[in-house]
């Protein structure tokens, strides 16, 4: 009964982490969509949101990889599990409060790397999976993308510079809704697949799936798609804001040249197996579409601390990952421990979100 | 530190999925603007009752649509067979 109470608030906690996914991440699907009211901001994230769903069914080969590509599965517990989630979240709300969009993959693949360094040494973590899966594609993607959308900009105003304005500018603004949407679909496939393969290890563990038959229940993609969804048209109208608006301000050709090297340069690393983060793609192609118009026109401010969450996301997740696993072994190996732990998160939350002020932004943006 | 990096990484995969990225940046980004410009070229032409150039233009811009319809269902093939 301990086993089976562990498993549903690990799952319970996966799903949660799911939610912070999307609800995180909905800027780098939507935010240049709406910088350049190409759609308005609740038909953008009810879009993506649609898309992320849709997304997650299509395949789970980022699932396998979560599950069995970082760490040595025989090492992972339910405690390992709960706490590399934890870790994520309490990064998610992090970033998410001061409107910087990280990784939430880098996020939970730090929280996973983390808890079972803590618990069970460096001999239970694949270094050379963390510098492939992790570290190359961190500094990889945006460089890639910011080239592509310099370019994409480039020849967007090459071919339409002649035309009158107007109609160019309505053009962009309807190629905006199917790059938005291969960007949408994309992360769902992505993101979505990385919580299935954190609920299919907390299942191998607790005995219910046999980890030499390796697959993900049809249970847990529905449940995962589901959580996503509904994280991504909560929507983080800080992220968004930060993405649409304050690395730089966007015209329609922009949007749509960092939309679209965003989308094909994640579909094309996928094609030849490079799993690169979509925050970091899609940051990387809006300051690339900046860049390219006029280097002055991009705050690099805002992009530098953009870059320092980056650079923090992978160790901090991984250092309270670490710490929330020693505070759940004071109460045992059981479920007491994660129980605790998220009385108190959901304490916490409760009351960092009762005294937070509605911004500005979001209340614009429900209206 | 750096040999592990070195070691790790394939770098003639990632050198194919730079290259990749950015052919297909360019190819999709010229298919949508090609919509765009003769769709639009079309509609004034339409308007304006110059009817041979207008249907030319609408042919042209049926085939961009084509081109980019390619684009995305060869996006999704690829999303789905990895």
């Amino acid at each position: 009964v301990n086993g089976d109470l562990l498993l549903v608030v690990v799952i319970a906690t996966a799903l949660t982490f799911d939610f912070t996914n999307g609800f995180h991440d909905t800027a780098n699907v939507v935010a240049t969509s709406i910088s350049t009211r190409a759609m308005t901001p609740r038909f953008a994230v009810t879009y993506a949101a649609i898309l992320n769903f849709a997304g997650a069914f299509i395949s789970l080969q980022v699932a396998a990889t979560v599950a069995q590509g970082l760490v040595e599965s025989d090492a992972v517990t339910m405690n390992i599990l709960f706490a590399g989630l934890i870790g994520a979240i309490a990064w998610n709300l992090v970033t998410w409060y001061y409107g910087l969009p990280s990784s939430s993959s880098h996020a939970l693949l730090g929280g996973m790397v983390g808890a079972v360094f803590f618990a069970a040494g460096s001999g239970a973590v694949k270094f050379d999976g963390v510098i492939e899966k992790v570290l190359v594609p961190a500094l990889i993607s945006p460089v890639l993308a910011a080239l592509a959308a310099g370019v994409a900009l480039a020849i967007a105003y090459g071919i339409t510079a002649r035309h009158s304005p107007s109609p160019m500018r309505r053009g962009f603004k309807a190629g905006q809704i199917v790059s938005g949407g291969l960007l949408a679909l994309s992360h769902g496939t992505n993101d979505g697949q990385k919580t299935m393969g954190v609920m299919t290890l907390a299942l191998i563990a607790n005995g219910n799936i046999s980890a030499d038959h390796f697959h993900v229940p049809t249970w847990v993609v529905v449940s995962a798609a589901s959580a996503i969804a509904l994280g991504t048209y909560t929507g983080g109208w800080r992220i968004i804001n930060t993405m649409g608006n304050r690395i730089h301000k966007m015209d329609e050709a922009q949007g749509f040249a960092a939309q679209s090297a965003g989308a094909v340069s994640i579909l094309a690393a996928s094609h030849y197996g490079f799993p690169l983060s979509t925050t970091h793609t899609i940051s990387g192609a809006v300051i690339g579409s900046g860049a390219a118009k006029r280097l002055s026109a991009v705050r690099w401010g805002v992009a530098g601390n953009i870059l320092v969450a980056w650079i923090l996301t992978f160790p901090a997740s991984a250092c309270t990952a670490g710490l929330v696993y020693a505070f759940t072994r004071i109460f045992g190996t059981g479920a007491a421990g994660p129980l605790v732990v998220c009385v108190l998160c959901l304490a916490g939350l409760a009351f960092v979100l009762i005294r937070r002020p509605v911004p500005a932004t979001a209340a614009g943006a429900e209206a | 530190m750096s040999v592990a990096f070195v070691a790790a990484v394939d770098w003639g995969a990632l050198g194919e999925v730079v290259v990749a990225a950015l052919v297909a940046t360019v190819l999709f980004t010229v298919a949508v603007c090609a919509v765009i410009v003769t769709g639009t070229r079309a509609a004034e032409l339409h308007r304006a009752h110059r009817e041979p150039a207008g249907a030319i233009y609408t042919v042209l811009a049926g085939l961009s649509l084509l081109a980019l319809a390619g684009f995305i269902v060869l996006g999704l093939v690829v999303m789905t067979s990895k």
